[in-house]
């Protein structure tokens, strides 16, 4: 069966540009555009990991992180922020909040694919 | 006259006194004579009456008998014309009497009060016999109507075998009356002689003082000044004669004198003009006297007796001239003190000796008041040497003092003004020649102010004479100037500057007399606006990098999401694409576009990262030493010579030792790039030493190439972000802009030197760790810039 991915970005280019990408990989890709949505999306659906743009309007994406969290369902799913962010503090917010990886934009698509692979195990 | 008044003498003693004598000799004696006859009438009838009585007692007939006899002859007795005889008894009553036989009147009293009836029986008793009493008594007889009581006489005897005191009375002046019937004729006679004696005295007399009286006449009129009098002259007599040789001197002297009259006449004339001439001066010099109201003009003798005082005086010293002139002496105007010290007569001393004599003292009014006066004393001579004595012109000072006092105050308190300025002051005259400097001035310029004036302004000026016409060309267009900045030399030939304002300086006719300044020193001022200049500057380096710190995060962030997805949208295609697909290639030069921009976006957000710094104490070798071994191989491959000076007791800075390490690869990386393409010797000489600069202790770090050098108009720039004169690709303009960021966040600085053609010196100064305020600040972590070293 195949793997679901869950993609949280409110740029509809990264958005496309993943699924894209991933796709082909056989991989399962949802994408929404903000943390609303993607919180009605994992009460309908169990994903397999969980990909997070930080900064979205309303709800940034570390709340939406701590959130997911508070789901009894998804206390142990992979959560990965990927974010134009890169300072140190941020990573660490990020890995407070939740998440298995944080990665910053850019990033090569071989080495994304890569760590996808890995936790998806 | 006087010969009249002799003759009158001569008359009087030769006729008049034997006359007098004569006349009063008889008349005394044919009085005597009379008078006792008379007296002896009274007492031939007494007696003649004791007689009869005594008759009538021989013939024996008794006391009443001979009464009635001898009543009929007895009141026929009459002694002239109304005296009478009488017989009264011891006792007072009458015995026989014309008209009141039988009273008693003992007690009758005379008109003065005198009991004479009582007196004259008294008296009658003592009489011895046959002895006559005599007694005189004031009588007033009404019945006769007299109202003046008048002398009586009354003889009488005492009869003593009857006690009877016969009596007989009468008016004196009855007695007296031939008496004076004689008297009277002899006075009548007497008095026509005398008449007639003066009469003849008068006639003689007038007859020999007339000629002489003429004479006198004459003489008197010729006395009085009329010559043409003569005397009368008649007869040869010895007066007439006189009266010749009279006329004859007298026409003498009438010549003479007509002579004499013309003389004088002329004399008289140029006295009175030459009076006429006097009077007018004199008028002159008293109408100056009295004019001078403001000087009092005082004339005193030697002694200082004030014999002239104008109307000056009399308003300068409150005396009236009256009251003075000839009366006061001069010492009444002069204070006691003044006295007492013998200042007036000192003065006077002098004045003798000099001639004149100038002096300013108080003098008293007349009311007591002192007041002070300029005296001028002059010593003047009269035409004797006698007439000396000195002439006081005094002038009441008081109003000048006063205005000399206002003036002298003014002056003070303006000079004390002038003196208290902290800025300098500073005069000259037309020429630019120094007429007065003010203290602050003086201290200016360091010089003794009273060496400064006479001397040019423009001695102190930097620019000089041209400096001074400057300011003279603009004062004549503008009157004044403010704020003119100028350079002026001290003594010790620092130089100041100096904030000027000046402006003309006029007299009373509003002609220009020089100029005054008004100078402030602003070489202080200057300073601190530089170094205020320099901060702002560096401020607005830092707030500028600040901004675009915020500015270049925001838009990194907004390339990423494009670029990641550019990415990997073309990773996805070139994955679909065969190896030997003709529209690989072309794919691929837009995958090294997204790696250039990647990188671009990357270094942008390396210089605006917000990273805490971390601040130790350090040695400034150790981030140097780091940054060579991480290019020592790399620039051995450039052919370039490292020449390493390092100091090796370097005092320890405060600083984030990562950064630092940047800072020094990135400017190890720019020498190599200056070095590329020279054919001269690479040589990279890197230095470190300390150094003080304003007291305060640095260490300097100085990499020295021998590249292509910078132009001088890069200088400037080349400290702004995205400056690069680097070939596109090969820099991003950011590298010199973040060390610039890093050095100043360890409050150092960056001095670039560089020549084209020889090379570039840059110089990084950082303070030396101590307890400033400036490291406990860095360490509070304020920092902007980080720098990552790991992605360079």
């Amino acid at each position: 069966m195949a793997k679901s991915i869950l993609i949280v970005d409110d740029d509809e280019m990264v958005c496309m540009a993943l699924t894209e990408l991933l796709k082909p990989e056989g991989y399962e890709i949802d994408t929404v555009w903000n943390a609303k949505e993607a919180l009605e999306r994992i009460n309908k659906k169990r994903y397999n990991l969980l990909i997070l743009d930080i900064i979205m309007p309303e709800m940034n994406g570390l709340e939406l992180c701590k959130k997911i969290r508070a789901n009894e369902d998804y206390n142990e799913i992979p959560i990965v922020f990927l974010t134009a962010k890169s300072r140190k503090e941020d990573r660490e917010l990020g890995i407070e909040a939740g998440a298995k990886l944080f990665l910053s934009k850019p990033i090569s698509p071989d080495k994304l694919l890569k760590i996808i692979s890995e936790t998806l195990g | 006259m006087r010969i009249r008044a002799k003759l009158f003498s001569v008359f009087i003693i030769l006729v008049l006194l034997p006359l007098l004598v004569l006349a009063s000799l008889s008349l005394g004696r044919f009085r005597t004579a009379l008078q006792k006859a008379s007296e002896q009438d009274l007492k031939h009838l007494v007696r003649y009456i004791y007689y009869i009585c005594n008759v009538h007692k021989e013939m024996s007939q008794s006391k009443d008998q001979a009464v009635n006899s001898l009543k009929g002859e007895i009141k026929g007795l009459r002694v002239g014309k109304t005296g009478y005889a009488y017989i009264i008894d011891g006792k007072g009553s009458l015995i026989i009497h014309p008209a009141k036989e039988g009273t008693n009147i003992i007690d009758s009293k005379d008109s003065s009060g005198f009991e004479y009836i009582r007196a004259m029986i008294e008296n009658a008793l003592t009489l011895s016999e046959g002895e006559l009493g005599t007694i005189r008594y004031q009588w007033i007889n009404p019945e006769l109507g007299e109202t003046k009581p008048r002398q009586k006489i009354n003889k009488y005897i005492y009869f003593k075998p009857w006690d009877w005191i016969i009596s007989a009375g009468t008016y004196e002046e009855e007695v007296y009356e031939d008496l004076y019937k004689t008297e009277r004729f002899i006075i009548i006679i007497v008095i026509i002689s005398i008449a007639m004696v003066l009469i003849l005295t008068i006639m003689l007399s007038k007859l020999l003082t007339n000629p002489i009286r003429e004479l006198t006449d004459v003489t008197a009129k010729m006395a009085d000044g009329d010559l043409s009098q003569r005397v009368n002259v008649t007869g040869t007599d010895e007066v007439s004669v006189l009266g010749t040789s009279f006329n004859r001197l007298i026409s003498q002297i009438h010549d003479y004198t007509s002579n004499l009259e013309k003389m004088v006449g002329e004399r008289t004339k140029e006295l009175k003009e030459s009076r006429e001439r006097y009077r007018d001066i004199s008028r002159f010099l008293n109408s100056i006297l009295d004019s001078s109201t403001e000087y009092a003009i005082i004339a005193i003798d030697l002694h200082g007796t004030i014999i002239e005082f104008n109307k000056g005086a009399e308003k300068v010293f409150g005396w009236k001239k009256e009251e003075v002139v000839n009366k006061e002496n001069i010492s009444i105007t002069n204070t006691p003190e003044d006295m007492e010290r013998g200042l007036h007569s000192e003065i006077l001393e002098r004045t003798k000796n000099e001639g004149v004599f100038d002096v300013e003292m108080y003098r008293i009014r007349k009311d007591g008041s002192r007041f002070p006066a300029y005296t001028t004393i002059t010593a003047i001579q009269g035409l004797s040497d006698k007439e000396k004595g000195f002439v006081e012109i005094v002038r009441d000072v008081t109003q000048r003092k006063g205005l000399e006092r206002e003036l002298r105050e003014t002056k003070d308190f303006l000079e004390n003004i002038m003196e208290s300025s902290v800025d300098g002051i500073i005069t000259t005259d037309l020429k630019g020649k120094i007429t007065y400097m003010n203290r602050s001035m003086e201290e200016y310029l360091q010089y003794d102010r009273q060496k400064l004036l006479g001397i040019h302004i423009s001695q102190y000026y930097v620019k000089g004479i041209q400096q001074a016409r400057d300011i003279m060309d603009i004062l004549r267009q503008k009157e004044r100037v403010g704020n003119y900045e100028i350079e002026v030399k001290r003594k010790d030939g620092k130089i100041m500057q100096i904030q000027t304002s000046l402006f003309l300086l006029r007299d009373d006719n509003n002609q220009i007399i020089g100029t005054a300044g008004i100078f402030k020193d602003i070489t202080d001022k200057k300073l601190l606006e530089e170094k205020l200049k320099a901060t702002q500057a560096r401020l607005v380096e830092t707030s500028k990098m600040r901004a675009l710190g915020e500015l270049v995060a925001g838009v990194a962030h907004e390339i990423n999401n494009p670029l990641m997805a550019s990415q990997t949208i073309l990773h996805v295609i070139l994955e679909r694409l065969t190896k030997d697909d003709p529209g690989r290639e072309q794919l691929e030069l837009i995958g090294k576009c997204n790696d250039r921009i990647e990188r671009i976006v990357d270094h942008l957000r390396k210089f605006s990262r917000q990273m805490e710094t971390e601040f130790i104490s350090l040695d400034i070798n150790q981030p140097i030493e780091n940054a060579l071994i991480m290019t020592g191989q790399q620039l051995l491959n450039h052919d370039i010579l490292i020449e390493k000076r390092l100091s090796n007791d370097l005092p320890r800075i405060s600083g984030d030792i990562n950064q630092l390490e940047q800072v020094f690869l990135n400017l190890i990386s720019n020498a190599r790039d200056a070095m590329e393409e020279i054919n001269r010797d690479k040589i990279l000489t890197i230095s470190s030493s300390s150094i003080k600069e304003d007291g305060k202790p640095y260490v300097i770090v100085s990499f020295k190439d021998t590249g292509i050098g910078i132009p001088k108009e890069n200088l400037d720039k080349i400290i702004e972000p995205f400056f690069s004169t680097k070939p596109v690709g090969k820099g991003t303009g950011l590298g010199l802009s973040l060390c610039f960021g890093i050095i100043e966040s360890h409050g150092g600085r960056i001095d670039i030197q560089s020549e084209i053609g020889k090379g570039t010196d840059v110089r990084i100064l950082i303070p030396v760790d101590s307890d400033s305020p400036l490291g406990r600040r860095l360490n509070s972590g304020s920092c902007i810039f980080i720098y990552d070293p790991l992605t360079l």
